[in-house]
């Protein structure tokens, strides 16, 4: 994935419950982003309730170092990217999107 | 299945998380009678607004929000709010204890357990939990913020533990194997915050037995033991007395220093 999409850094795949699945050898192997991750998408779905929504689609944390972007995958896993600012979210969504059941471990 | 954008995103018909803003708690009366009874008119705060100067009626957020004036024109009470934090190790009864006490609609992240933590239980918090008790006519209103239990899940403990007023700190009596564990988060959490704890002990109908437990844990002489059954509304709102004593006896006494 981060060979694919220009601007990608890393990525981490959790389970919704605070593990880690997989990640890219360029992200750091801490035991708490997972669980970081899992909260960040849980509260994220209350959230969305705020908003009168009903379906959490994506959470974008914007910092000055680039964006960090997460995506509920099914029910069970959260998806976390490492991007630099510029990077082409459309792409990187659509990317995402057709990889989805692989991700979710259900294909 | 096919990669649609329903798997990306979340597909709320399929969606087995629980508890994310779906199931209500009971609504019950802002007052309940056996509550009311325990709170002693003489421990009963300040209830003029006008001259309110009591640092829980200062928290931007909270404390506020009631008319200054009833509408026949007498002094609306003051709204006093009291931050609770629920904690204690996994599947102690935290979330079943905001559940059984709270009179709006708890909000809860709760999501599917998996690995080993599933043979214990199907579901766990991961970010919060997040309940309201008032008494109305006291102008009392607790703020109930449960944690996450797991250690990887600390950094929650420590964003919920700030401006605390009270740790309510729950045990499962028969997960012996999480007690001495959560002796030292105990110990840890109120030495930093320095402010009043509860204990309550989850699954355990005898006071002498709570009490031993405790104290095994390391709780002081000082710090009340509740023996409850957190499945049970009533059993969580016995716990809520005694947080509410336990409050309006520390507010006799002052800060601690």
């Amino acid at each position: 994935m981060t060979e694919v999409i220009v601007g990608a850094r890393g990525a981490l795949l959790a389970s919704v419950d605070g593990f880690a699945l997989a990640q890219s050898e360029t992200m750091p192997n801490e035991a708490a982003h997972a669980a970081m991750l899992a909260a960040a998408i849980g509260l994220a779905h209350q959230l969305v309730l705020m908003g009168n929504g009903t379906q959490l689609r994506q959470l974008v944390v914007d910092h000055d170092n680039g964006l960090l972007l997460l995506w509920p995958i099914g029910t069970a896993r959260v998806l976390a990217m490492v991007t630099d600012s510029n990077v082409d979210q459309t792409r990187l969504r659509r990317f995402v999107r057709s990889r989805a059941s692989l991700l979710a471990g259900t294909s | 299945m096919n990669a649609t954008d329903a798997d990306v995103g979340g597909d709320a018909s399929t969606d087995t998380r629980t508890g994310v803003g779906t199931e209500p708690s009971p609504r019950r009366p802002l007052v309940e009678p056996s509550v009311d009874d325990h709170v002693a008119p003489s421990r009963r705060v300040d209830t003029n607004t006008d001259t309110d100067t009591d640092v829980e009626g200062e928290r931007a957020g909270v404390g506020e929000g009631v008319a200054d004036r009833a509408d026949d024109g007498t002094p609306a009470p003051t709204t006093h709010t009291f931050k609770i934090l629920v904690t204690g190790p996994f599947a102690a009864g935290k979330t079943s204890l905001i559940r059984s006490v709270s009179q709006t609609e708890v909000v809860s992240t709760d999501v599917v357990t998996s690995g080993e933590e599933s043979d214990v239980k199907a579901h766990t918090t991961v970010a919060m939990d997040f309940g309201t008790y008032q008494l109305d006519e006291d102008g009392v209103s607790l703020l109930l913020f449960g944690t996450p239990g797991q250690p990887r899940f600390r950094f929650m403990t420590n964003i919920l533990k700030g401006d605390v007023d009270i740790v309510a700190f729950v045990i499962d009596a028969e997960a012996r194997q999480t007690h001495a564990a959560a002796g030292v988060e105990l110990r840890s959490l109120l030495s930093e915050l320095r402010v009043p704890a509860v204990i309550a002990v989850n699954r355990c109908d005898d006071q002498d037995m709570a009490d031993r437990m405790a104290r095994s844990l390391g709780a002081l002489a000082g710090e009340a033991v509740v023996p409850c059954q957190l499945i049970d509304s009533e059993s969580g709102r016995e716990v809520i007395v005694e947080i509410l004593l336990t409050l309006l006896d520390s507010m006799e006494k002052g800060p601690a220093d």
